[in-house]
């Protein structure tokens, strides 16, 4: 792999600076009965992209990487003013997209995301607190798993 | 991969950490003074502070609360007071923290209070029922809506605290389980309001 189509350093200090912004996700993870298992939907939903990194190397840095750094960046701006963790958690995802994308069209998988988010609970406070852990597991499974039925991008790089 | 993009990305990204780190070491004016004139006694009432449970003190670490116990005539409430202008995340929609404290939503209704309204939930888990009245208040102005408190801390944020003083969360409930009046509470404790 041409060393030059790695993710670049900007690419990974965003992706450091939104981490650190996000680091309130622990806490709700930890502390939040209805965020529990927020981390395992987050490892479940990253899979493929470990995945396909311990398979093929790292992942070329393309012009969609690039998209999704930018738009990172926009959203930890608007964090950063609106306090809105939220917008943080959105720009960990994305910047996970550009340096950790699996092989698979990021419309597929990206929307996943929200199952390791706290706008899930949120959004489905409605459910009983095993209902809402069982759909997090879900969506993060169905993401994660969509690559291997649907719209694989990429062909391996030697 | 365009080099200039990239240097753009960088500026960009330089711009968003030293705004995050301006926030960050130029506090806003907090609302420690308007908490410090909450009496702990007077004509009528008399309370005595509590203590923050465990998982209160990690989530309210860089918060300022009060937590107390007050009588009014016959009535016995808990008061809980957050400030988070230390850390705007201390402050969650109460609806989602009773969800996820295993509470279900019995019944909601606006209380109109002086300056604006307040809610108030009836709540039920398993076969307990509790009681809550909560509102979010700037000094003057009085809500019940995470959405527009959100808005406000935006705006003191942006503003550098000229927008307003900052927004508090007041939330009042039974000490036991026993019916409130809670018009005879705010008139004989009308401290709480002032907040």
């Amino acid at each position: 792999m041409n060393s030059k189509s790695r993710p670049p350093l900007v690419a990974w200090a965003t992706l450091v600076f939104a981490l650190f912004q996000s680091r309130g996700l622990v806490v709700a993870w930890q502390h939040s009965p209805l965020d529990r298992f927020g981390w395992l939907a987050l490892a479940l939903w990253l899979a493929p992209g470990l995945m396909d990194w311990g398979r093929y190397g790292p992942p070329p840095f393309e012009k969609r990487s690039l998209v999704c750094i930018g738009i990172a960046i926009l959203l930890l701006v608007a964090g950063v003013v609106t306090e809105l963790h939220l917008l943080d958690y959105m720009a960990v995802a994305l910047a996970l997209a550009a340096v950790v994308p699996p092989r698979a069209r990021l419309f597929l998988w990206l929307p996943g995301a929200i199952s390791w988010m706290p706008l899930l609970s949120w959004t489905a406070k409605g459910l009983p607190t095993n209902g809402l852990i069982a759909l997090r597991l879900v969506i993060a499974v169905a993401a994660a798993s969509a690559p291997f039925f649907l719209g694989r991008r990429r062909s391996p790089t030697p | 991969m365009n080099r200039r993009f990239q240097l753009w990305l960088w500026a960009a990204l330089a711009i968003t950490v030293g705004l995050a780190m301006f926030w960050q070491f130029a506090p806003l004016p907090n609302a420690g003074e308007r908490l410090s004139r909450l009496p702990l006694s007077g004509l009528g009432f008399i309370g005595k502070d509590l203590p923050l449970s465990d998982i209160e003190k990690t989530v309210f670490q860089r918060a300022q609360t009060i937590k107390r116990l007050y009588k009014a005539g016959n009535q016995v409430f808990i008061v809980q007071v957050i400030d988070a202008s230390g850390d705007r995340h201390a402050i969650h929609d109460p609806l989602y923290c009773f969800r996820g404290a295993g509470w279900e939503v019995a019944s909601s209704q606006d209380l109109s209070v002086n300056g604006g309204t307040a809610r108030q939930l009836q709540l039920r888990r398993s076969s307990e029922t509790a009681e809550i009245v909560y509102w979010i208040s700037d000094g003057t102005v009085r809500h019940a809506s995470p959405i527009r408190y959100r808005w406000q801390t935006a705006l003191r944020r942006l503003s550098m605290g000229r927008s307003g003083l900052e927004p508090v969360l007041v939330l009042v409930q039974p000490a036991e389980n026993t019916a409130i009046d809670w018009s005879s509470v705010f008139s004989r404790f009308p401290a709480l309001l002032d907040l």
